[in-house]
């Protein structure tokens, strides 16, 4: 008794401290196990919340079935940062399910494999993929990134506030002359002719780019001379002019504090610039606006120069995966024709032109608009580099703000001049990083 | 003689007692271990770890390579930094004496005897439950506009309207305002050292004809110093952390031209500090601003407390010839 009771301090401190380590996640456990009798486990991170859940389900048997003794076990990312720690630790899932501003980063940083001797080696073709639906995913002619889906911009416009205003309805070829003279004509009272992001650059670019003007060069490795040239500048400040000179759509600020949401849907503005996502679903535009309406392609600049972008996301696989033939494979199903008919009907384009041509996408007058235009997008400026989110888009979006929020503080040319450098010190800074 | 007999008494006293002494120790060591593992895995290691990387270049994935003092001499000439201490300090001096005095001034009113005042301490306190991002998304709509509460007020009474966080002028004022959204902590660690606060001292002070600014100054401050003291370091320690609002309501901005720099008017060092690790990637550059700051705050922390014999008072303290 009297020795138990020597014991005492001791054995309570280690049962105290043994408790205390038992709550702390370890690096075992946290590593997912296989199912039931399967003797691989492959591991993909995937964000969108349950909607993309329920969708990667309708791809999983198929996989499943065809790689036998494979199990799919799905992580969802609330974060990038979620992700590069995974990396950072030797945790990396097997599969990623990618953003488009990440494919660069991930690509230079060597967290993603190079797909280009898996395709070639099961002769995955890439002319089945749509024109530009592979620009984002390349890199120096390897691929590391396949589609997952993807959007353009076009534009929407109330057939009903055209005809009141006497404007005729906007046509393939239309210019951004005539989008502007027609923004104008339908801007009226509390009216706006058009709903423009105002510092989202990727809808700045392909106006800038029809305009004449860069953002960077095209590896995104120089601001100064691009962001600041005389051609974007003259780009950028018929941008702002849309804004402040014309009136044509709310400033960022005034379209917040209108807390109306999406003023095209609430008729509050006669068109709106954007991807293909608000006509998606059951709450998108054909079963819930109660105007007529149409999409036409996005305008054309001076000397017929047609420039559009693309927004994508994409699938990649680490080049750390245990199980490379697997994880290859859940990305050939992913980005293939099982996965490219689930994605491309429920998440914006197929990447497929099979795909696309088993729905009708190209006759549809919705989606048909966005899928055209695809031919037209080229490499958004804001991520044609690692460094480019940083040095275009950071950059882009203050000097926009800037501009449209506060008119006096300085000019296109000094804003942008400030930007491109500080764009181009971040790309050093980059580069400095290693 | 005395001494050198008392001696080995005084020898057979420590023996006897380091035994005892030891044990319990011992005891007091493995009762704590819990905590002393977990401050060392989770703070102390990750600290140290920081404190290396700062002098690393780390894109979280390869391995961390060697720049000396690069990453500190690159802050110097960073005008994002220097805007983030800028912004940093002006916040904290304006949100730090306005949180303290008003939550005083509302802990004293709270500590009258008075029908129904639990029902205000509670309304006080409760806003301090809420977390950080939630109270921000709250706030866009007080400070909006058009639509904002504020705004329709100013506007009711004939006022022109503000632009709280769209006006570079006004949006780190609009940050110290909405600070005192959260204050029921501080009200509530007043009101605790208030009531600590003998009954007999403030009956004396009538006594001698003390008026309530008298008693106020005389007895509730110097009284409520030790809680003072503890309200200003507290705060202090989150003024310099302040990042969640930021981030949420206005992301740095409005961006303002400053010479030949465009720089966000509430562009906070912990939101630099964020961007600088999770957006572009630079956890060396990231861990030597942290190290900076924690410099920052452990210096102004301990110049505070050097401070504090000057105006703390603390009852059992002898003050020197009286």
């Amino acid at each position: 008794m009297k020795r138990f009771h020597r014991l005492h301090p001791l054995f309570a401190g280690l049962l105290v401290t043994g408790i205390a380590l038992s709550a702390v996640p370890g690096h075992a456990s946290s590593l997912p196990r296989s199912h039931g009798n399967a003797s691989v486990s492959i591991r993909m991170a995937y964000f969108g919340g349950p909607d993309t859940k329920a969708l990667l389900d309708k791809i999983t048997p198929k996989y499943e079935k065809a790689y036998k003794g494979t199990t799919v076990v799905y992580e969802p990312e609330a974060d990038r940062v979620k992700q590069v720690t995974a990396i950072a630790a030797g945790t990396a899932p097997d599969v990623f399910m990618l953003g488009d501003g990440d494919v660069r980063w991930y690509e230079a940083k060597g967290a993603l494999a190079n797909l280009s001797p898996y395709m070639k080696k099961d002769k995955v073709s890439t002319s089945q993929w749509i024109k530009g639906t592979l620009s984002i995913g390349t890199r120096k002619g390897k691929i590391y990134a396949l589609p997952k889906d993807y959007s353009t911009l076009a534009v929407y416009y109330n057939k009903d506030m055209f005809r009141a205003a006497g404007v005729p309805f906007p046509k393939k070829g239309w210019t951004l002359n005539q989008f502007r003279a027609d923004a104008v004509k339908l801007t009226k009272n509390d009216i706006y002719g058009a709903s423009l992001s105002g510092d989202w650059v990727r809808e700045v670019d392909p106006f800038v780019r029809e305009l004449g003007g860069h953002l960077d060069n095209s590896n995104g490795t120089k601001t100064v001379g691009y962001m600041n040239s005389p051609a974007t500048v003259k780009a950028i400040q018929w941008w702002v002019d849309l804004f402040l000179k014309y009136k044509i759509s709310p400033t960022p600020a005034a379209a917040k504090s209108l807390g109306i949401g999406d003023l095209f849907a609430s008729q509050k503005a006669a068109m709106n610039v954007t991807g293909i996502w608000p006509s998606l679903g059951a709450s998108g535009y054909p079963s819930t606006l109660k105007f007529n309406w149409g999409v036409a392609p996005f305008p054309t600049g001076p000397h017929a120069k047609h420039v559009n972008t693309i927004c994508w996301a994409g699938f990649g696989m680490s080049p750390t995966s245990k199980h490379k033939n697997q994880a290859w494979g859940l990305v050939k199903y992913m980005a293939g024709p099982v996965g490219d008919n689930v994605w491309g009907t429920a998440g914006g384009l197929p990447a497929l032109k099979a795909i696309a041509a088993k729905h009708k996408v190209s006759k549809n007058p919705v989606s048909g608009v966005f899928l055209k235009e695809a031919k037209f997008s080229d490499l958004p400026s804001d991520i044609n580099g690692p460094a480019a989110p940083q040095a275009v888009s950071d950059t882009l979006t203050e000097g926009l703000d800037l501009l449209l929020n506060s008119p006096n503080a300085g000019t296109v040319q000094q804003v942008l001049t400030i930007e491109a450098q500080k764009g181009q010190k971040a790309i050093q800074q980059y580069n400095a990083g290693g | 003689m005395a001494r050198t007999e008392a001696l080995p008494l005084v020898r057979r006293t420590r023996a006897r007692a380091t035994k005892r002494e030891r044990r319990e120790a011992l005891t007091f060591y493995l009762l704590v271990s819990p905590f002393i593992v977990g401050f060392l895995v989770f703070t102390f290691v990750p600290m140290a770890g920081s404190i290396l990387l700062s002098f690393t270049s780390w894109d979280f994935i390869h391995k961390p390579i060697w720049v000396g003092l690069q990453n500190y001499q690159n802050l110097m000439s960073d005008q994002d930094f220097i805007q983030g201490i800028k912004v940093t300090l002006s916040y904290a001096v304006m949100a730090l004496p306005t949180g303290l005095i008003v939550s005083l001034v509302l802990a004293l009113l709270m500590n009258r005897d008075i029908p129904g005042v639990n029902v205000f301490r509670a309304i006080y306190y409760m806003p301090s439950l809420l977390a950080g991002f939630s109270v921000a998304a709250l706030w866009i709509f007080v400070f909006d506009n058009q639509h904002g509460i504020l705004n329709n007020l100013l506007a009711t009474i004939g006022l022109p309207r503000v632009g709280w966080l769209t006006d570079p002028n006004w949006a780190l004022k609009s940050f110290v305002l909405m600070g005192l959204w959260g204050i029921g902590n501080t009200i509530l660690i007043y009101l605790a050292g208030l009531k600590g606060i003998p009954q007999q001292l403030y009956e004396a002070a009538s006594i001698d004809g003390a008026g309530w600014w008298a008693r106020l100054r005389h007895v509730t401050l110097p009284m409520l110093s030790p809680t003072i003291f503890f309200n200003l370091i507290t705060g202090l320690i989150g003024v310099f952390q302040y990042f969640d609002q930021s981030y949420v309501m206005t992301n740095g901005g409005p961006p303002i031209i400053q010479g030949d720099q465009i720089v966000g008017s509430t562009r906070f060092y912990m939101l630099k500090l964020y961007n600088d690790a999770f957006r572009s990637r630079e956890f060396g550059y990231a861990a030597s601003e942290a190290v900076l700051l924690f410099i920052f705050i452990l210096l102004i922390t301990l110049f505070v407390i050097r401070s504090s014999a000057l105006w703390v008072y603390y009852e059992g303290n002898v003050v020197k010839g009286k």
